[in-house]
């Protein structure tokens, strides 16, 4: 015990004197040139690419579309409109509610289409007819005709503004100016209410729950060019959709009470059918468009052994110098390591799937405008080279965790179908690279 | 009485801030022994008995002459800083703890535990590099961090030949660890190369100690290894710290890159011969009365290391031989006086060091001075030392010396044990 007391009190001691002690680090200052990791940059420029055509889908796109633009036809569009929940569409068989009207709505950005002379698309509806909006290309709908739906006519137009108001000094409301905020295209459908309240293959007047096979269509031969927002764009306010207006009456005792209101049946699918126009092209260059089903496959020269073992990519960037004159300024590019490719197996023109299998995340990189530059004699627009950082996948090849057959290099969804980007492969000035920075020890 | 518990804890973590000097950056770190005092019993000297007149705790050709187990330990304060600038660096750690146990005053048994390296350096490049690529020009700025040490576990032990001869040695494993991150900072974030070692080695050391007249006594030490450090080295694979924690890891905001599970190290490399001691010391210890004398030390230690080129070394050179010289004059306790100025002790010393490096041209040297006092209680002789150490030593490659204080404190417990009680 004695020891211990001691070896306590030794401690006090110890810890009042190093407390009070100065402690601190400061690095100290030398020549570390000989340090064993070093900084170097490398250059490849034996990078290939070939143009491939998929049949375009344009399930996931923002807008419908109908008319011809750029070259490139949409004869029709599809909607689907959902079964709702509750199922509002067995209200037509409910003794207590009166359905009023009936209203099928599209909406749009073009403020002018109400005031100027131009052809509307017309509303057709079918039951029973189904499509994939993910899957379905013009390649399902080779022999469509439009003889056996029922036609709605055209819309009536509707301008939604908002009103800009300020307080006047006797607290009355002044208005300022109307703010516009969407077109609406309204048809009366109520006409085809017994078509839409029944299911396809209901033959008696029994209500069932409907398999959701109501499908509307936008058609008109003889348009120019239209577009509308798909049920992508927004979550609900410019999606296509029924409004259905109607009457409950609820009987209490010996009163009865009669509700007005309406329920919104909101679209469960949309999809307009491109037809790609597929021509010669231009083997020098690479090109992207998502309404012709355009796309590349792109090689670079880049083995495990291009970089000293145990290196680290700081920055590998891929530069293409892109074509001006053809090309949207406004698009984004995406870039997908090739895990798999079936192209030679069914090797046709127009391939109905994409052949080649994108490995996807991590290695998946996509590089929209804000990230382009200019050389310094740029053409048209001003930024002239797309460019995009595909670091992650150059890293894992040369850590031999990766072996890929090449980059699919395909247009983001979101793009305008109707625009393209091309890349030139055989710019006289400009040539296509990848710029390395790396550190090895 | 504060809990054990706590009190080591606030003990350990006053230990663990990072500190360093110059010396941390050359070679496999800087070696305890040479950092003014090894502990605070002892002084300055090593061989000549400064601990109690015919005691020196880190002879063991001495230990024999102890009349009582003893357990004493020490802690040194270090400060090192630049005498031209701000740089400042200030640590301390547990500098030694040794047990001795002597044996019918013929032979002794002792084991010991103390730092051998401290490896802790903090170095940045005094330069930004330039470096252009392609159309960015990147400021590259270099740096180097290293942590862990190797520590020093001894056994010794001594032997009275007779009554003017007495021999001692000392097995001493060496061991431990270091991690260091080669790192190059560019672009907004640091590419790092992250390494470890684990140390280990076998150092043997024998001692005679001989009574050439009644006042007059000689000392000498050998030094060899046994086993020469090897190091087991193991190198990471290179990694973006953007988030700047100096770790590969996944932790936010920003992911490392590339993922630490898409990468795995370089099979481990075994490296031999990092360092390899082998020298001589001599001593001459006087006294000029009965409880004073005066001491006279030299020594030369070889290092034949082949530090392999896979050590990244921060000043890139190494001391390959150490020449060393201390004087002394202690002045001892009156055992048997009940004053207590007479239980007091005191030791004064000048030390020089002189450490050749590895390019054979030049040489960092050091003359340093130390104090210390003593004060012996109880009739076993248990004994608190305050030394302190001031030193300047001068570097090759730059203009600025280096001051270097060191304080040490340490207590020395003594106790009889192993003796049998007659039962009541």
């Amino acid at each position: 015990m004695k020891i211990r007391d001691s070896i306590l009190k030794f401690l006090g001691v110890l810890i009042f004197n190093f407390t009070v002690w100065h402690c601190s680090e400061n690095p100290i200052q030398s020549d570390l040139s000989h340090s064993t990791i070093y900084l170097d940059t490398l250059t490849i420029r034996e990078i290939s690419g070939t143009n491939y055509w998929v049949a375009p889908n344009l399930g996931s796109n923002e807008k419908l579309y109908l008319g011809t633009k750029n070259g490139l036809n949409v004869p029709v569009s599809f909607i689907e409109i959902e079964t709702p929940s509750p199922n509002y569409w067995n209200y037509y068989y409910d003794s207590t509610i009166t359905i009023d009207s009936l209203h099928f709505k599209l909406y749009t950005n073009d403020s002018l289409l109400g005031l100027k002379e131009v052809l509307l698309p017309f509303l057709y509806f079918k039951s029973g007819f189904h499509f994939d909006e993910s899957e379905n290309t013009y390649l399902d709908f080779s022999g469509f005709t439009i003889s056996d739906w029922i036609e709605l006519g055209s819309p009536r137009i509707k301008i939604n503004t908002v009103k800009d108001t300020v307080f006047t000094s006797d607290d009355s409301i002044m208005t300022i100016s109307d703010n516009y905020l969407s077109t609406e295209l309204v048809w009366d459908i109520m006409s085809i209410i017994d078509n839409l309240t029944f299911s396809k293959n209901n033959n008696n007047n029994t209500p069932l729950i409907s398999t959701g096979e109501r499908t509307f269509a936008i058609y008109n031969p003889q348009i120019d060019y239209f577009e509308a927002f798909s049920e992508e764009a927004t979550t609900g306010e410019k999606d296509p959709k029924v409004l259905m207006y109607y009457r409950r009456s609820v009987i209490t005792g010996d009163s009865t009470t009669i509700d007005t209101t309406s329920a919104t049946i909101y679209s469960s699918g949309d999809l307009s059918i491109i037809e790609p126009n597929v021509m010669a092209l231009d083997s020098t260059k690479l090109g992207l468009s998502n309404g012709m089903g355009l796309r590349s496959v792109m090689n670079i020269s880049f083995l495990s052994s291009s970089l000293p073992a145990g290196s680290i990519i700081r920055s590998a960037d891929l530069i293409l110098p892109i074509d001006t004159t053809l090309s949207s300024p406004s698009y984004t590019v995406i870039l997908d390591p090739i895990e798999t490719d079936s192209s030679a197996i069914d090797s046709v023109a127009v391939y109905e799937k994409d052949p080649y299998n994108g490995i996807g995340y991590p290695y998946r990189v996509s590089s929209d405008s804000s990230n382009w530059r200019s050389t310094s004699a740029n053409l048209g627009w001003g930024h002239d080279l797309f460019i995009i950082s595909i670091k992650n996948i150059l890293q894992n090849i040369a850590l031999e965790n990766e072996t890929i057959l090449g980059f699919k290099v395909v247009a983001n969804e979101k793009n305008d179908p109707f625009e393209s980007i091309w890349f030139d492969l055989h710019h006289s000035s400009v040539h296509p690279r990848v710029e390395i920075i790396y550190v090895a020890d | 009485m504060w809990p054990i518990n706590t009190i080591v804890s606030l003990f350990l973590l006053l230990s663990i801030g990072l500190a360093q000097g110059r010396m941390n950056a050359f070679g496999l770190g800087h070696y305890y022994h040479n950092q003014g005092i090894r502990n605070a019993a002892d002084g300055i000297t090593n061989l000549t008995p400064s601990f109690q007149d015919n005691v020196s705790l880190s002879n063991p050709s001495t230990w024999h002459n102890l009349d009582f187990t003893y357990l004493s330990l020490s802690y040194s304060g270090n400060n090192n800083s630049m005498s031209n600038s701000t740089l400042l660096n200030g640590y301390s750690s547990l500098s030694n703890a040794v047990w001795i146990v002597p044996i019918k005053s013929k032979s002794s048994l002792g084991i010991s535990l103390a730092p051998y390296s401290d490896q802790r350096i903090s170095v940045t490049d005094q330069d930004t590099a330039v470096f252009h690529a392609f159309d960015d020009t990147l400021n590259v700025a270099r740096s180097f961090d290293r942590s862990g040490g190797i520590m020093s576990f001894k056994v010794g032990s001594s032997y009275l030949l007779s009554d003017v001869l007495s021999l001692g040695m000392t097995f001493n494993i060496l061991f431990g660890s270091a991690r260091q991150n080669e790192v190059m900072n560019f672009g907004g974030s640091a590419v790092v190369q992250s390494s470890r070692m684990r140390f280990y080695g076998i150092l043997n050391e024998f001692f005679i100690s001989i009574t050439l007249r009644d006042n007059l006594k000689a000392f000498s030490s050998y030094t060899y290894s046994m086993k020469p450090l090897e190091g087991v080295y193991e190198e990471k694979h290179l990694f973006d710290d953007a988030n700047g924690n100096g770790y590969h890891d996944f932790y936010t905001p920003y992911y490392d890159f590339p993922f630490p599970d898409s990468v795995s190290a370089e099979p481990e490399v075994r490296l031999a011969n990092l360092h390899s001691p082998i020298g001589y010391h001599l001593g001459l210890s006087q006294f000029i009365n009965t409880r004073t004398s005066i001491a006279f030390e030299f020594g030369v230690i070889n290092d034949d290391a082949e530090i392999s080129d896979r050590v990244y070394i921060p000043l890139d050179n190494w001391i390959t031989r150490t020449n060393t010289a201390h004087i002394s004059f202690s002045r001892y306790p009156n055992d048997l006086s009940l004053n207590l100025s007479d239980k007091l002790s005191f030791k004064f010393g000048l030390t020089y060091y002189n450490h050749i490096l590895n390019d054979q041209t030049s040489s960092i040297t050091e003359v340093g001075g130390s104090l210390g006092l003593g004060f012996k209680f109880k009739p076993v002789g248990n004994q608190i030392d305050i030394n302190y150490y001031l030193g300047f030593r001068e570097y090759p490659d730059i203009a600025d010396a280096e001051l270097v204080q060191q304080v040490q404190v340490g207590i020395s417990l003594a106790d009889l044990w192993f003796v049998k009680r007659r039962q009541k």
